[in-house]
């Protein structure tokens, strides 16, 4: 992974003792809270329901054995001695005091690490494809590039102070592992037929209130114009982006009322005149950042089939071994090697949490089994990425001693979910019981496997940080004369065919949910083929049986209330 | 007069006077993209009604809006030519409207305004006037000028920074100038050097493992 030089360590020093004079002056009543808001923002720090929220960037979704220990002592010492990974690959801290933010600051920077960028209107910590670098059907490894970006976006003086948040997401893959299609700026890096690395840059993808899929920008931009074409857009949103209305300001509004061709008209001349400038990337820079992620020295793999073979004798005496081999382990382009889930998801606990012990001990597990390296997921769940195949039934017993094997991955309980109203100063409402709840109705092994992959996203509010959107079942809550409702809808997807659920009728009290759901898994159970994941069936019989079972005879009314505005 | 922060924190006075709009309710076209509007649909920046409740000293420095500019352009012309009048933007009008307005050549500066501090509008024109319109002369934020982001600015081609009057103590302008040198090594490249952080100086390689 990438490792700070003189250069980065000094620059994120800075910011500690800048922040440190912000706060010093905030707290002597020498700034405002108004003139404070935007620049403790910046460094990730938000003003909650019950405390500040420090949100601590993992850039681009990699970080190291000693970076977690310091995630685990800082949760201890300014925190409840937990995290909660979020589904832009970051660390939240609920409960530290705005007094020691510039400490912990300073704590993350001796560890290579900062919260620069994770909030406020700027381009916010990239995200990345959680197998970036190894994943078997990838072409590019988008890693290099995410680094050279965090870099060039990390306090550029002309893009500080955006209409909006501003969101890259990277992916080198053919499978679209980073929701790309939901990004302000989503970047699809893959060989030509002449094997030049190139970059489909798409743009204008959003969620929230007004969810829209990105439009193509560029289909085959040249990978050495990467910052000059992006210095373009960014360029064009922050002259022309909308800053009278909080809800219109993100570029998703600029490309719709633009439209995608004159959006795409205005970025290339601008583009024009910055092509082939100083910030052109050059071999040379990018194999200094790209040795950075050489492969891990791994072994000669030796018979994999030899080993696979063993691995299902294992399988076949030990049932909870075999769920986890087949939810957690995933396909690696280095032989004999797997990139393994560790799941924050097990039943009784908030997705996405994760105690101080536990960092500690998925630190020590990441050194034993993987390079200690780890990778956070935008679905809340934490990767071992280079494990040995023979390795696998060690982690695996390691893993179970610390509750981090729960076999759910891509299945029902492996739910995301925002924090929502328990902590969220935004939400309305509180989607973390609502988790529980689901996680517990659905605990039963048998009936899970069952059911198969099934994406669910729970959002305590429009501003989707959970993606509700794109959630095969998604739910939403809305604020409905002071209580707390929930909106669901049907059919979204994430991936290289990202799709937009669609709302299946009118709002219904937290209690009924449950029960929807079981009404919408019935209908999947009752109409489908042999092997047909959850959101096959659905794509194949449409989105009317299912509104039908739920609602009933007033299917009609639910229909037409669909169509009016979420929102007031 | 006006207290100014200059390049590398010499803390200045100017004899400018900046002619803002009349305080009023009446409507004014801030929003942004309301700048690409204008140009869609020929809406003003600055309403005739706005521009008319105006009054400009008839004397001294002074720096007026370019709509007006625009609008009473041949009553200020000869005050122009003579180095005393000056133009400000609005943060939702386009610096290539600017540049066709008045001679950048003559102009003895330019400012442009913040109406508030996270309306980063201004940072682009600044960027744009340097490198795309090759303007040399002084140029001037004004408006929500805050010393936190006094280091931006300059980097952005500013050379003169008006915060509002009152809003700082001398003591605090030199505390905020001290501070201009923190973040010594930026990554990118902007109008105070176009080079990036990579091209600028040799960084290390990472050791080749064995």
């Amino acid at each position: 992974m990438y490792r700070y030089d003189a250069y980065d360590q000094a620059l994120v020093d800075a910011r500690v003792a800048q922040f440190r004079d912000q706060t010093r002056r905030y707290l002597a009543g020498e700034l405002t809270e108004e003139e404070f808001r935007p620049l403790r923002l910046q460094n990730g720090l938000y003003v909650q329901r019950h405390a500040p929220m420090l949100r601590i960037a993992i850039p681009y979704g990699l970080l190291s054995s000693p970076q977690l220990r310091v995630l685990a002592r800082i949760a201890r010492r300014y925190d409840k001695s937990y995290g909660h990974f979020s589904t832009r690959q970051n660390l939240q801290l609920n409960w530290p005091r705005i007094a020691d933010v510039p400490d912990i600051l300073a704590e993350l920077a001796k560890a290579g690490m900062h919260a620069i960028q994770t909030s406020g209107s700027c381009i916010r910590s990239i995200t990345a494809d959680h197998l970036a670098g190894i994943a078997a059907d990838e072409e590019v490894d988008p890693r290099p590039f995410a680094e050279i970006l965090r870099q060039w976006s990390s306090l550029h003086p002309e893009f500080s102070q955006l209409p909006r948040k501003f969101k890259f997401a990277v992916s080198g893959a053919r499978q679209d592992r980073a929701a790309l299609r939901v990004h302000d700026v989503g970047l699809a890096f893959y060989k030509d037929g002449d094997g030049e690395v190139k970059v489909r840059v798409l743009a204008g993808g959003g969620l929230g209130r007004t969810p829209a899929l990105a439009v193509t920008l560029h289909d085959a931009l040249p990978w050495r114009q990467l910052l000059n074409y992006c210095e373009a857009i960014l360029r064009v949103y922050n002259r022309y982006g909308r800053r009278d209305n909080l809800y219109k300001a993100r570029i998703k509004i600029l490309a719709q009322s633009l439209g995608a061709q004159k959006l795409r008209e205005q970025v290339d001349a601008e583009w024009a005149h910055l092509r082939d400038g100083p910030s052109t990337l050059t071999e040379a820079e990018l194999a200094r950042i790209g040795a950075f992620f050489a492969p891990p020295p791994y072994e000669a793999a030796g018979d994999e089939s030899a080993a696979l073979d063993r691995l299902r004798a294992l399988q076949a005496e030990d049932a909870e071994f075999a769920a986890w081999m087949a939810r957690c382990v995933h396909p690696h382009k280095q032989p004999g090697y797997r990139a393994a889930t560790l799941s924050l998801k097990r039943t009784g606990r908030a997705p996405g949490d994760v105690t101080s012990n536990e960092m500690d001990a998925i630190a020590d597990l990441a050194e034993r089994y993987s390079f200690g390296l780890i990778r956070s997921t935008h679905t809340q769940n934490l990767i071992l990425g280079d494990v040995r195949l023979d390795a696998l039934p060690d982690l695996w017993r390691d893993a179970r001693a610390s509750g981090l094997a729960t076999p759910n991955t891509g299945l029902l309980t492996d739910l995301i979910c925002c924090p929502g109203g328990d902590f969220c100063g935004l939400a309305n409402a509180r989607s973390l019981p609502l988790a529980q709840a689901m996680q517990e109705r659905f605990a039963d092994r048998g009936r899970l496997f069952d059911l198969g992959e099934i994406e669910l996203n729970i959002s305590g509010c429009i501003n989707s940080c959970s993606h509700h959107h794109l959630g095969h079942i998604g739910i939403l809550g809305v604020d409905k004369d002071g209580a707390e409702w929930y909106q669901v809808s049907l059919g979204g997807a994430q991936g290289v065919d990202a799709k937009l659920g669609e709302i299946i009728g009118r709002a219904v009290p937290a209690e009924e949910i449950p029960a929807i759901v079981d009404k919408i898994l019935a209908v999947y159970l009752d109409a489908r083929q042999l092997g047909e994941r959850f959101i096959d069936t659905l794509r194949r019989i449409g989105i009317e049986p299912f509104r039908g079972r739920v609602y009933g005879i007033k299917e009609k009314d639910g229909k037409k209330e669909s169509r009016e505005p979420q929102h007031a | 007069m006006l207290e100014v922060i200059r390049v590398e924190g010499r803390i200045g006075e100017e004899d400018w006077t900046i002619v803002p709009y009349p305080a009023s309710n009446a409507p004014r076209p801030r929003a942004a993209g309301k700048a690409g509007l204008a140009r869609n649909t020929g809406e003003a920046a600055a309403p005739p009604e706005l521009l008319a409740g105006l009054a400009v000293p008839a004397a001294g420095k002074i720096i007026v809006p370019l709509a007006l500019w625009q609008a009473r352009r041949d009553g200020l012309q000869q005050r122009f030519d003579a180095g005393e009048i000056a133009v400000w933007l609005d943060a939702c009008e386009e610096v290539e409207v600017l540049a066709a307005a008045v001679d950048l050549a003559a102009a003895p500066l330019l400012a442009l305004d913040f109406p508030k501090a996270t309306d980063g509008r201004a940072y682009s024109s600044a960027a744009l006037l340097r490198e795309r319109l090759h303007y040399r002369g002084p140029l001037w934020a004004i408006g929500d000028v805050q010393r936190d982001y006094f280091a931006f600015m300059f980097r952005c081609g500013f050379d003169t920074l008006v915060p509002r009057a009152g809003r700082y103590t001398r003591a605090q302008l030199e505390e905020a100038a001290a501070n201009l040198g923190l973040f010594a090594h930026p990554y990118q490249g902007a109008v105070d050097d176009p080079l990036p952080l990579w091209r600028r100086v040799r960084r290390p390689q990472q050791e080749v493992r064995t």
